[in-house]
């Protein structure tokens, strides 16, 4: 990174902290801390509501999969708008009319303190272990492309996501967000644009889309069915919804931003706003990935986009890999000689060249990345995070390239700061003030909020201290996470009916529906998306059996 | 909409919403929790409501929100159709 580059990097950090902290000035009180006094506007809430769910990860390994994979993850997305819909129509008004700091808060005044307390026990632990890996993931990816230690990356991030989340409260966090998201849509717009300018000058933008389109990257829908194909419209409409009725209706990270709204109107119309304007950013993300693919046709990409490992590669000067090199360079010369062709007489036969060059090409990256994964012991060498950002380090102009690297901390500081107010949350109203320190004054459940949220920021910081030696850790941790989800959206599917359904059948339910997940994960090839979907069948069918006839009531209707 | 915000006042019939100015103790914070019967789900929101939604009904935003899934479904199938060859 050049000096600009620095410059807009931290002249957008400093800038979106400092407004964020301003804006927070005065929360002092649990209610101001925790939920903004329940003042905000929509748009506030909706930006917040989008960064939250944008991390780094997200960021930078979307576009890194719309180059690998093209556009068809955008069909993960399907499902949004449907589950903002339906939030919005049942869940909003329910919440809001309640008055409670958190989704789980809602299950006792609905069912008993046992249900609540099983579900912010399960948000506690899946989001405890998510934050931690919130800051390791990026943190890796950033200090390898810019070439810092590890430890002065994390060290970096999460000391400043912690100052301002334990100072400001949600209302720093929301602010932030809303920046944070606003520097994130600049970063894609601005990533798009340098994908397109970037292309040789005879070569069109729809030569572009055409050359990834033959290299299979145009697909976005896909209209067969099968249960192990984890991309497809009916996975992403059907499972799709069920994965975000759970994480915007029940995750507290995202039903906290929301509480924060000042009416009905303007919790309803921050959910929408995500509803309407994700499907076409998911979409824009990933063709900008498909033609990062379309630059490197005729620009040579490296072989391996890992700069630390194609380092060490490069310097064992094994001959094997070093022949694998040559032949690459020779491959990818075919390839971009055949798009030359290509682009200027559209043919079978020339497209028939690509395809096949494009192919071999492939194939001798493959060779390539065995020979890392042989030299590493067998350990799984996987690159596709670090494509985008060798893009744009490699190739943007200067002041861009800063642009962009304040998109990718914008994106994983606001995760982050959102997850750790969150924990703080459910840690002091669902445990500390209701089990452990009952009948305290506001000002001492604001500072317990505080303490917390800073318990998490160092627990956060430690565990990515540690993440190197994780190892297989966070594949679990990942894993383990979408095991959750279905339960909890099932016990709020209950709590959110007018079933009759007691305290004892939401919660026999809820384990009812976690064994049955885990059986589907552990015993069939069914795609992931699918479980939320099994996980809540269950336990509202296991609800209904055991809860029915219970000594509660449903809510009244009127 | 906005000077009913400046002023805090935006819940029904110009009531603070308690704890909106932090000092106005929230219903949940301090009191024991409540029964189901505080709850009213499929109630209308027109009593919580400042001013009507953006197209006159909620079930009409609702109903546009889909159609815009719709057309973005459809566009992304043109698109696949145009420019995935089939295989």
């Amino acid at each position: 990174m050049r000096g600009i580059d620095w410059a807009v990097l931290i002249a957008s950090l400093v800038a979106i902290i400092g407004y964020g902290l301003y804006r927070s000035r005065g929360s002092k009180t649990v209610a101001s801390y925790l939920l903004a006094g329940r003042t905000m506007r929509w748009w506030v809430i909706g930006l917040s509501i989008m960064a939250t769910q944008a991390s780094a990860i997200t960021f930078i390994g979307t576009t890194g999969q719309g180059y690998v994979d093209g556009l068809r993850f955008v069909q993960f997305y399907f499902g949004l708008p449907v589950a903002m819909v339906i939030i919005s129509a049942i869940a909003v008004p329910l919440y809001f009319r309640s008055g409670v700091y958190t989704a789980y808060e809602y299950l006792e005044s609905r069912f008993d303190a046992k249900t609540r307390t099983l579900a912010s026990l399960i948000f506690l632990i899946q989001r405890g272990l998510g934050v931690g890996l919130a800051l390791y993931a990026p943190a890796v990816v950033l200090s390898v492309i810019m070439g810092w230690p590890e430890p002065l990356t994390i060290t970096t991030m999460g000391g400043l996501v912690v100052a301002y989340t334990v100072i400001g409260g949600i209302k720093a966090v929301m602010w932030t967000d809303a920046q944070q998201m606003m520097v994130m849509f600049a970063g894609i717009l601005a990533a798009f644009l340098a994908a397109v300018w970037g292309l040789p000058s005879d070569v069109s933008f729809l030569d572009a889309i055409h050359l990834a389109g033959i290299s299979g990257k145009m697909r976005a829908v896909d209209l067969s069915f099968d249960w192990q194909n984890r991309y497809n419209l009916w996975s992403g409409l059907i499972g799709g919804s069920f994965l975000a009725l759970s994480y915007f209706g029940t995750d507290q990270s995202q039903v906290q931003r929301y509480l924060t709204g000042k009416s009905i109107r303007h919790m309803r119309i921050s959910l929408l706003f995500n509803a309407v304007v994700k499907v076409p950013l998911q979409f824009m993300i990933l063709l900008t990935g498909a033609l990062v693919f379309a630059f490197f046709v005729f620009v040579e990409p490296p072989m391996l986009f890992n700069t630390v490992e194609r380092t060490r590669m490069e310097g064992r000067l094994d001959p094997t890999y070093e022949a694998v090199q040559t032949r690459y360079h020779a491959a990818w010369s075919t390839r971009s000689e055949a798009a030359q062709k290509l682009s200027h007489e559209r043919d079978a036969g020339s497209e028939n060249s690509f395809v096949a060059a494009n192919a071999e090409l492939g194939a001798i990256r493959q060779e390539a990345i065995a020979l890392v994964e042989q030299s590493n012991h067998g350990a799984t060498y996987n690159d596709t995070n670090y494509i985008f950002l060798n893009f744009v380090i490699s190739h943007l102009p200067a002041g861009l390239v800063g642009l962009i690297m304040a998109a990718v901390f914008a994106a994983a500081m606001s995760s982050i700061s959102a997850e750790l107010n969150s924990l703080a949350t459910v840690t002091v109203i669902d445990h500390y003030r209701r089990y452990l320190a009952l009948g305290r004054t506001d000002m001492h459940y604001a500072r317990a909020a505080r303490i917390s949220t800073a318990f998490w920021g160092v627990y956060a910081t430690v565990f990515a201290s540690f993440g190197g030696q994780l190892g297989s850790l966070i594949e679990a941790v990942n894993m383990v996470g979408s095991l959750f989800y279905g339960s909890i959206l099932g016990a709020f599917v209950l709590a959110f009916s007018r079933w009759r359904v007691s305290g004892n059948g939401a919660f026999a339910g809820m384990l009812a529906g976690l064994v049955a997940v885990a059986l589907t994960a552990r015993l069939t090839d069914v795609s992931y998306l699918w479980y939320n979907l099994v996980g809540c069948l269950m336990t509202v069918a296991v609800g209904l059996i055991i809860g029915r006839g219970g000594a509660k009531a449903a809510p009244a209707a009127s | 909409m906005r000077s009913l915000a400046a002023r805090g006042k935006s819940h029904a019939g110009g009531v603070t919403r308690p704890g909106a100015d932090g000092v106005t103790p929230s219903r949940s914070r301090d009191a024991a929790p409540r029964s189901p019967q505080d709850f009213h789900p499929g109630l209308p929101d027109s009593g919580t409501e400042e001013v009507p939604p953006p197209l006159g009904s909620w079930g009409s935003i609702y109903a546009a929100v889909l159609a815009h899934l719709a057309f973005w479904i459809l566009l992304f199938h043109l698109f696949t159709v145009r420019f995935d060859p089939p295989s």
